[in-house]
């Protein structure tokens, strides 16, 4: 512990570095994905293979597209590009399945009601669609933000910043309170951000705790 | 856009929106895959009625519905809103010129009020102006403002549906599409609501179609009925004539086993002949029961509360001297019902009664006098030769209910126990008054004020049932005479309880012969004892009064002058005021 007080303004720029690296990839890769998964949920064709695209797309190891990224973007190695783009790339996957499915559970007669009402389709997908769909795709945005931190670790690999590196580091200095305190960092980071999002969806989705509407 | 939202800003729609007639010519679904959802349709939803569809699941219904606001469109054939096809508009904007509702659609992320605002945040009102709307809709199908703010899911199923009835009205659409819409609620909920939406269509009538599987609630709401099966219509009828004719072996077993007795719903309670009650307070000694019922010659009495509340039966045969009334001794009061209820209420009522005796009350609470199932029956018979529903639609304004009984009000022995004549019994037309024998009931009559000479004559008597009871004299009369024959009935006002002033001539009673029974006299005169013995001890309560002038307010027989008086709203007659 004495090691982390000691260190506390590395420690914490280098908790920056992380967050930065994890929480970008997940907003473009959630905002990306947010079309695809409205568009999947009342697709009449091609869902099932988008879908089996995604699951290999995650399936693929995020540190390959640290490595063989800068060939195809025509990067250089070191570059943090490398590590946003690739945790982008799985959080996109990752949610474009959660949206799907959490939008095509939405009650029949729900998009029955909102067809019936008026709604053209591009309203029914933003106003009733999505918001109604929100609490399942939280769920799913939970899991990617604490997979998402985690896996930023993996850029120390291509000599990238974050927590990651402090690990790297203290493992090479056999520096052992080095090591302990960067891996709790990242749980306590992971941990935070699972619940912030649990208290954002309190404040900003009253209605998702109420029993269901019959 | 003719019928995009003509009275958006909350006002009450009536007289700017063209409230349309839905026309389907022939229509046809066949889903891709072959599926078969209507086949060859054709049928008109009258502008203004409720048009209630009905059929097992996978019938149809749901499709049918949803052709009007393409939400389906038909493989063949067309839908006509008030000669115009309804593909001429872009689908969004047909759609919020229609009010549609299905069970369940309520938007959970969205407040009470929200939801309600979306039609008119859809087509373009700001705001405030929308809340306005909403607000005023609640406050209309019940919902206080304390609902507003809140969410859906904190709201009971029955709240729920409210809000989705408020929803669907909300751009006061002229066309209203109610897909299932009262499912799965309890059945109390399930009634109020009903209650409401017809109240609301009494209000500001629309053009509702109205999908269900129930066939309780078809009979209830629609003004006409329109039974699918695979997608095809096997009938279309009035409920009336749905439940005397049904056109198949399928809509028979649709509807049940007790059709027959469904039909009593549309039967008004307010004509049955009621008799007074012999009643006698909770806490009497057997001994003034045995009394009191000796004098009225019943048997059973009717136990009252300090209140003046029926509570029960009393057997008075089986009371010993002694026995105080309360507790075991008193019989389940069986039910009790109102005279704007309809017959098959005060059946209900009669049937649960240990005594065989329904007992009606006044909107007050007040005894109005009771039936037993024996007098019901005997009305029944004389209803029997009814004349079939000519037209599907009785004219606006009059509640279908009303209309069967009117078309056919043959005559009704006068029942037995009817101490007095009634003024509300009193011949329907100036002859029968002339052609009555019985002094008795040309005064009552003239007492009422005998009808005025403009009153068109009723159309009453057009047959006479054999089995109905003997041929007296004034029916043979009646029979003889040159009753004009009106084959077009006129429609009767719904009998008001509370109505101030008497007005014999119109009331469609079915018992109007003023004969001398001698059955009648007897009766009258343990009633004028029973009454005096009453003035006499008020502890006992040997209360006589009758009434049944449900048209023509509340009547009380007076012992001391043997006369029938009409009671001032109080509840007290002007010969005590005096």
């Amino acid at each position: 512990m004495s090691w982390a007080w000691d260190n506390r303004g590395f420690l914490g720029r280098m908790c920056g570095e992380h967050l930065y690296l994890a929480l970008v990839p997940l907003l473009i890769g959630f905002l990306l994905a947010v079309p695809l998964g409205l568009f999947l949920a009342r697709a009449r064709w091609g869902r099932p293979a988008v879908l089996g695209f995604c699951v290999v797309l995650e399936a693929i190891p995020v540190l390959s597209w640290f490595v063989f990224l800068p060939a195809i973007i025509d990067t250089t190695v070191p570059e943090k590009i490398n590590v946003l783009v690739g945790l982008t790339l799985l959080v996109f996957a990752m949610m474009t399945q959660s949206i799907s499915a959490a939008v095509a559970a939405v009650p029949d007669e729900l998009r029955a009601t909102a067809e019936g009402l008026g709604f053209t389709t591009l309203r029914r997908a933003f106003q009733v669609d999505l918001p109604v769909a929100m609490p399942v795709v939280i769920g799913g945005l939970r899991t990617a933000a604490v997979s998402c931190i985690s896996l930023a670790t993996l850029a120390a690999l291509i000599g990238v910043g974050g927590l990651g590196k402090v690990i790297t580091e203290g493992y090479s200095t056999g520096s052992e309170p080095e090591v302990l305190s960067a891996i709790a960092a990242v749980v306590v980071l992971a941990v935070a951000a699972e619940n912030l999002l649990v208290r954002a969806q309190r404040y900003f989705l009253p209605w998702s705790t109420l029993a269901p509407v019959r | 856009m003719r019928h995009v939202c003509a009275g958006l800003p909350g006002a009450p729609s009536d007289a700017s929106v063209v409230v349309p007639v839905i026309e389907f010519e022939g229509v046809t679904k066949v889903f891709p895959g072959g599926t078969v959802a209507v086949e060859d349709l054709s049928l008109v939803a009258p502008a203004g009625r409720i048009t209630v569809v009905i059929g097992p699941p996978g019938s149809g219904k749901t499709c049918l519905l949803r052709m009007v606001n393409r939400m389906v469109d038909p493989s063949a054939g067309r839908v006509v809103l008030d000669g115009a096809p309804n593909t001429t508009a872009r689908r969004s904007q047909l759609r919020r010129g229609i009010g549609y509702f299905v069970q369940g659609g309520l938007f959970p992320h969205r407040t009470v009020a929200r939801n309600v605002e979306t039609v008119p945040l859809l087509v373009g009102a700001d705001r405030a102006t929308s809340r306005q709307i909403a607000l005023a809709l609640l406050e209309r199908v019940g919902l206080s403002s304390v609902f507003a703010d809140k969410y859906p899911g904190q709201l009971s199923a029955g709240q729920q549906a409210r809000v989705g009835l408020a929803r669907a009205l909300a751009a006061d659409p002229p066309v209203l599409l109610m897909d299932n819409p009262f499912a799965g609620l309890d059945p109390a909920v399930r009634g109020d609501l009903q209650d409401d939406l017809l109240e609301l269509q009494r209000i500001a009538p629309k053009t509702i179609m109205f999908a269900t599987q129930d066939i309780d609630e078809a009979i209830k709401l629609g003004d006409q009925i329109a039974v699918m099966a695979e997608g095809r219509m096997v009938q279309l009828a009035t409920p009336q004539t749905l439940l005397s004719h049904p056109g198949s072996d399928f809509v028979a077993d649709l509807l049940g086993r007790d059709r027959g007795i469904r039909k009593l719903t549309f039967l008004p309670a307010g004509e049955l002949p009621l008799s007074p009650a012999a009643t006698v307070q909770a806490g009497t000694t057997g001994f003034r029961a045995r009394a009191i019922a000796d004098s009225h010659r019943e048997r059973w009495l009717l136990v009252l509360d300090p209140e003046r509340r029926p509570r029960g039966w009393v057997d008075s045969a089986v009371l010993g001297p002694d026995e105080i009334i309360s507790g075991a001794v008193v019989h389940p009061l069986g039910g009790t019902f109102y005279a704007d209820e309809s017959v098959l209420a005060a059946l209900d009522a009669a049937i649960l009664s240990a005594a065989g005796l329904a007992v009606c009350l006044g909107d007050d609470g007040r005894i109005l006098g009771v039936v037993s199932h024996t007098e019901i029956a005997r009305y029944l018979t004389g209803q029997r030769p009814a004349v079939p529903v000519s037209h599907p639609f009785p004219p606006a304004g009059i509640a279908a209910t009303t209309a069967a009984p009117v078309a056919a009000p043959a005559p009704t022995p006068a029942p037995a126990p009817t101490p007095a004549p009634e003024p509300t019994q009193a011949p329907a037309s100036v002859e029968d008054v002339e052609d009555a024998e019985d002094a008795e009931a040309a005064e009552a009559a003239d007492a009422a004020d005998a009808p005025p000479d403009n009153e068109p004559p009723t159309a009453v008597l057009p047959t006479v049932d054999p089995a109905v009871g003997p041929v007296t004299p004034a029916r043979a009369a009646m029979q003889t005479a040159p009753i004009p024959v009106v084959t077009e009935t006129r429609p009767a006002p719904v009998p008001k309880p509370a109505s101030a002033e008497p007005e014999p001539a119109p009331t469609p009673t079915p018992a109007p012969a003023p004969e001398p029974e001698p059955a009648r006299a007897e009766q009258a005169e343990p009633a004028a004892e029973a009454a005096e013995s009453a003035s006499t001890d008020s502890a006992a309560d040997t209360t006589t009064t009758s009434s049944n002038s449900f048209a023509a307010g509340r009547w009380e027989w007076n012992a001391e002058t043997g006369e029938w008086i009409q009671l001032a709203e109080s509840g007290r007659s002007e010969a005590e005021k005096a």
